[in-house]
């Protein structure tokens, strides 16, 4: 095992370089979201805890509130909305869709019950009249959505489909619920459980004529090592989960690794990092953010043409949802054009590290023309 | 190039596991695989995991990064990647098209597909007949004759309240309860569950079958995981399956998503894969979903 971070991307990168030898090449074609009406604001949220908690969550974070599910919303509901969402801006059928994979961490149907049989995929592709595609359920944490992206990716490129849609419901709010028992100070193993908020996302990946355009690189490894510093399960003492995070150590452990995946993504995409336009990491805090754009440009020599975006003081961290939530809010707001290079930087427990670079193109033509 | 199954190995739940650990049991199957393959892991790049019921109900991180800390030659890899694929016993067919679609590009040298399951708390759950076992399968890109040659999946979804299971909080109990409060998993089986399973996956061969131009009289071998118990016998009456075609790892029904690689490290021991000239794997569960693939040697 080599101990040189940058010697083990040369190595990963003198591999050989499939994407440009497969026939086809994929692209983002649409995207949709599903954000619940209430607001929960991170006030109201600490003046829940049991114990008077000793910590500025809001300076600390950067969140000054979070979308929260009512009676009547979970998982399924948020994937499903944000599934026809996507379908609206989308050029595509729900009947063109060949693979449906749902990549929710939290599979909570009916309020708050766990489903583990049939896949969520199934509800989900049913309720859009997908009937007959592939579907399964891939979690991989908060890389979920990224990790969907990349297995739609491999398989249009392989020609085995043309069309495929990445759909997440994160109804999580029951850990922050949960950790306002426990949470005293800023040392609490449940801390970062209060800055989650519920979404869903759904994205449409699909067969792209153009090499140029598109996903132009994919990259998600994890560093198994660290896979116990942030563990999510069933709450002991009520509904919902509970989730345990060595948060600093998870952090450094997560940007210290992150710059070998970073450099494969631009070997792989042929874009040195001053190309690229725009970089979405997943969203914790905004002093997590702060400190790796500042690590990246000092290991790069410099960083994308915009600061990383931000899009955590209304919404929080949406889990698997982050990145599209972020990206939908930027072409919602005309920040982005269809020229526009964009890399999304996945960082989630297990640890792993995820980098998405693509080309904005019609999905901010289509974004424009639904609003 | 195709896709061709490159080894398997399997672990059961012994005497020295004081509760049979998910990511103990695959971490063991992928040892054993990696063992029979005769080659180091050092050219392994994905690692899917298939199992649906692990321990302590862990929601996150996936399960795999997990049993990968627990496999020695890959603990301390950092371009593995690694994520959990779930969609009950149909699980492992996925996933392997998942990693076809993969080596095909060349993204993965070799991947290793992974399942197993165990009941995390026996004296709660219902309607959960799980036999904790683990098996791991590697895939490697071969240039040869042998490989994967297709898959196919269909959703009957009328048949969709047939099965379901399901994590609930019970309220809370007084700790001196064995077991003491929290969730429980409860999966509920309906008693045409099998039956219908059966007819479902008589159909899908049927499509699949027809849209290869293939007849069931090509078929030398059928891998059929025997989940739900009964489903084979079923399934080899509707299709007239040939006596002695079948192989279903009937000997270790219950555990579920593992159940179909099973049979696939039966098939490879006893030298069938390899002989068979075509190889039909047949999955089917919760949906109910059938997914199949053909496998030429």
């Amino acid at each position: 095992m080599s101990q040189n971070p940058l010697a083990e991307a040369r190595q990963s990168t003198e591999r050989s370089h499939p994407r440009l030898a497969n026939a086809h090449t994929s692209r983002i074609e649409s995207i949709g979201v599903r954000l619940p009406e209430q607001r929960l604001a991170t006030k109201d949220l600490m003046q829940r805890c049991r114990r008077a908690a000793r910590v500025d969550l809001e300076t600390l974070t950067g969140i000054r509130s979070r979308r929260v599910c009512r009676e009547g919303e979970d998982s399924l509901s948020l994937a499903i909305d944000a599934a026809w969402d996507c379908l609206s801006r989308s050029r595509h059928r729900a009947a063109d869709l060949d693979v449906l994979i749902s990549c929710s961490i939290t599979k909570y149907v009916d309020g708050l019950s766990y489903r583990f049989e049939p896949a969520m995929s199934l509800s989900i592709k049913e309720a859009l009249g997908a009937s007959q595609c592939l579907n399964f359920d891939v979690t991989n944490a908060c890389a979920g959505m990224l990790t969907g992206v990349s297995i739609l990716d491999a398989m249009i490129r392989a020609g085995s489909i043309r069309c495929g849609m990445v759909v997440s419901g994160e109804y999580i709010s029951s850990i922050a619920d949960n950790a306002t028992r426990s949470v005293r100070t800023i040392a609490s193993r449940q801390l970062a459980s209060l800055t989650v908020g519920d979404s869903g996302a759904a994205v449409i990946v699909d067969r792209s004529d153009d090499p140029e355009q598109g996903i132009r690189a994919c990259e998600i490894t994890s560093i198994p090592e660290h896979s116990e510093l942030c563990i999510g399960k069933p709450f002991r003492s009520g509904p919902g989960a509970v989730m345990h995070t060595r948060a600093k150590k998870l952090h450094q452990e997560a940007i210290g690794h992150a710059l070998p995946v970073i450099r494969r993504a631009l070997d792989r995409s042929g874009w040195p990092i001053e190309e690229i336009d725009f970089v979405i990491p997943h969203q914790t805090s905004v002093r997590a953010i702060r400190a790796g754009t500042k690590r990246f440009t000092a290991d790069l020599g410099g960083f994308a043409r915009h600061d990383m975006v931000n899009n955590l003081e209304e919404y929080g961290n949406t889990a698997s949802t982050t990145h599209f939530i972020a990206l939908d809010r930027y072409l919602k707001e005309g920040r982005l054009r269809s020229s526009d290079r964009v890399m999304l930087l996945g960082f989630a427990s297990g640890i792993v590290i995820g980098a998405l670079a693509f080309t904005v193109g019609e999905i901010g033509a289509s974004h424009a023309h639904a609003h | 190039m195709r896709t061709r199954i490159e080894s398997v190995g399997r672990a059961r739940a012994t005497a020295r596991f004081r509760r049979a650990s998910s990511i103990q049991l695959a971490a063991d199957a992928a040892i054993a695989a990696l063992d029979a393959s005769g080659r180091d892991a050092a050219d392994i790049d994905l690692l899917v995991n298939v199992g649906v019921y692990r321990d302590q109900n862990i929601c996150e991180p996936a399960l795999a990064p997990l049993i990968q800390r627990r496999i020695a030659p890959l603990a301390h890899r950092k371009d593995v990647f690694s994520f959990d694929l779930n969609n009950g016993t149909c699980g492992l067919i996925n996933a392997f098209q998942v990693a076809d679609a993969y080596l095909r590009t060349g993204s993965a040298r070799r991947a290793m597909v992974l399942a197993s399951d165990v009941d995390p708390n026996p004296r709660r759950s219902t309607g959960l007949a799980l036999q904790a076992s683990g098996v791991a399968v590697v895939v490697a890109a071969g240039d040869g004759r042998e490989g994967f040659l297709g898959f196919h999946s269909e959703t009957f979804s009328k048949h969709a309240n047939l099965l379901e299971s399901r994590l609930d909080w019970l309220g809370p109990r007084p700790r001196w309860i064995p077991g003491g409060a929290g969730h429980a998993i409860a999966m509920r089986t309906m008693e045409a569950y099998a039956e219908r399973c059966a007819e479902c996956s008589a159909t899908s061969i049927a499509h699949f079958l027809e849209n290869r131009s293939l007849g069931i009289d090509d078929i030398d071998l059928v891998l059929a995981a025997d989940a739900p118990a009964g489903f084979v016998r079923r399934l080899t009456a509707l299709c007239g399956l040939r006596e002695g075609s079948v192989v279903s790892g009937e000997e270790t029904a219950g555990a579920h998503t593992a159940l179909p690689g099973l049979a696939l490290e039966s098939a490879l021991k006893s030298g069938r894969l390899r002989e068979a000239r075509h190889t039909l794997f047949v999955t089917a569960g919760a949906g109910i979903t059938v997914s199949l693939a053909l496998y030429g040697s």
